[in-house]
């Protein structure tokens, strides 16, 4: 009786491992692509849902209403991206951004979701700058 | 451009009222069981020394 | 080595002991809630959701913490199929189980409104998803057998092999790429943290580990109690101890 309940959880848990590792550990373990391997795939992954990975190329972002454009950077190449999903508060200029959607074969990258990438540098903000959306009260 | 540093008091306030209640949680809990499991010991003892073995 | 340290541990695992890690511990965690919400800076891109760092790290530190212990205990306790040393894997898996699914909670609630999301496949979260599920899966092959003896040699055979995604996870950042940020805290070169966030992070580590040694503490002490309790309705004798019952089935069972 006791067993019982304990071999139905033992199988919930491998079968959500199972599920898990595949889920996340598919295509090999790459997570996102650079512009280059999208470019240098070009055809063959039109239409197919991916991930890339670069940095916001300074100057390029361009929004237009909930559409926001902008150009990725690997450093080597250059992806121009049309995103309709939500821009997380970090999104700017230089960020490392991960997208997700599809590319296009008008040569675009059309996302619907944009990760921004934390480059892993902790810094009190400049001072007098206080954090705040609005207000004055943001405390600190 | 300005940059402008969010807030976000929010989501750090969550974060650390969800720790402490886990591990205020299961503190509690930890000595509910040991207290559970010490009574259980000591009642299985009493009922071995008043009753006789077979 | 071994004795002197058995001495040290068994000190600690004294009532007394126990009791003044507890106050240790409570204090610590303090000086670390201050230093995290009132003495550390925000942050300059995150504001006050970077202060997430300083239980993030500390609960994903425990988590890694506690599967080397029980890694550790459940290597000596198929060398000396000694009770002691299951008991402490069994503890220190229960403990890292909490740990390990306070780091992705945490870090869900992190990465909302500094990715955009609240989950993602990056291999750092797929990695300890695992992690967390091979140890919930550790803890249920313990309830899996009424033997003493054969539940501790499963769950040892787990604790062992289940350790491989240990330093999987720790790695994945620099193994792979993904949307997690890589090790802030470097051994060697420099660190890429503002000096008194450091040591914000620091204090929440070490408030941390004093936190891990007095749950252990607490959940050895269930441990020897459940044992006993077990001992007390088997023993054939009165007054013989749970420890050498326990032991005696296991060499029986080899």
């Amino acid at each position: 009786m006791k067993r019982g309940r304990v071999v139905i959880v033992l199988a919930i848990v491998t079968g959500t491992l199972i599920w898990v590792a595949t889920k996340g550990l598919s295509g090999n373990l790459i997570y996102y692509q650079t512009p280059t391997e999208v470019l240098h795939a070009g055809s063959s992954i039109v239409g197919e849902r991916t991930r890339v990975g670069g940095y916001v190329v300074p100057g390029s972002v361009q929004a237009s209403g909930a559409i926001v454009r902008f150009v990725v950077t690997d450093g080597t190449t250059r992806l121009s991206v049309i995103n309709t999903g939500a821009v997380p508060a970090l999104f700017s200029d230089g960020r490392g951004v991960v997208l997700e959607g599809t590319y296009g074969a008008d040569g675009v990258f059309h996302s619907d979701t944009l990760l921004v990438k934390h480059n892993g540098l902790y810094t009190p903000p400049a001072p007098g700058v206080t954090p705040s959306s609005a207000d004055l009260s943001g405390g600190g | 451009m300005v940059s402008v540093v969010p807030s976000l008091w929010g989501y750090a306030i969550a974060g650390y009222v969800m720790t402490a209640g886990a591990i205020g949680l299961y503190v509690v809990a930890l000595h509910a069981r040991a207290r559970r499991a010490r009574d259980r010991a000591a009642a299985i003892a009493g009922r071995r020394r008043t009753s006789t073995p077979p | 080595m071994v004795s002197s340290l058995e001495r040290v541990a068994g000190r600690i695992t004294a009532p007394r002991g126990e009791r003044i890690l507890g106050w240790a511990t409570l204090v610590a965690m303090a000086a670390s809630a201050v230093m995290s919400l009132v003495v550390s800076p925000p942050d300059a891109q995150q504001g006050n959701a970077a202060r997430l760092l300083y239980i993030h790290v500390p609960s994903a530190w425990l988590a890694y913490l506690s599967f080397a212990v029980v890694f550790v205990a459940s290597i000596a306790y198929l060398a000396t199929r000694r009770t002691r040393w299951d008991r402490l894997a069994a503890a220190s898996a229960e403990v890292g189980v909490l740990f390990t699914a306070l780091a992705i909670a945490l870090g869900s609630l992190w990465g909302k409104p500094v990715w955009g999301t609240w989950w993602t496949w990056d291999p750092r979260i797929t990695t300890t998803t695992i992690l967390l599920l091979i140890y919930v899966g550790y803890l249920a092959v313990r309830r899996l057998s009424d033997s003493p003896a054969r539940r501790a040699r499963w769950a040892a055979v787990v604790g062992v092999v289940g350790f491989l995604d240990v330093p999987v996870s720790y790695l994945s950042v620099t193994w792979w790429r993904g949307l997690h940020q890589g090790t802030t805290i470097r051994l060697l070169g420099e660190s890429t943290i503002a000096p008194i966030m450091q040591v914000a992070l620091m204090t929440g580590v070490f408030a941390f580990t004093l936190l891990f040694l007095y749950l252990v503490t607490v959940r050895l002490r269930l441990g020897r109690l459940e044992d006993r309790a077990v001992a007390e309705a088997l023993s054939p004798r009165l007054g013989q101890s749970a420890e050498a019952l326990l032991e005696q089935e296991a060499s029986a069972r080899g």
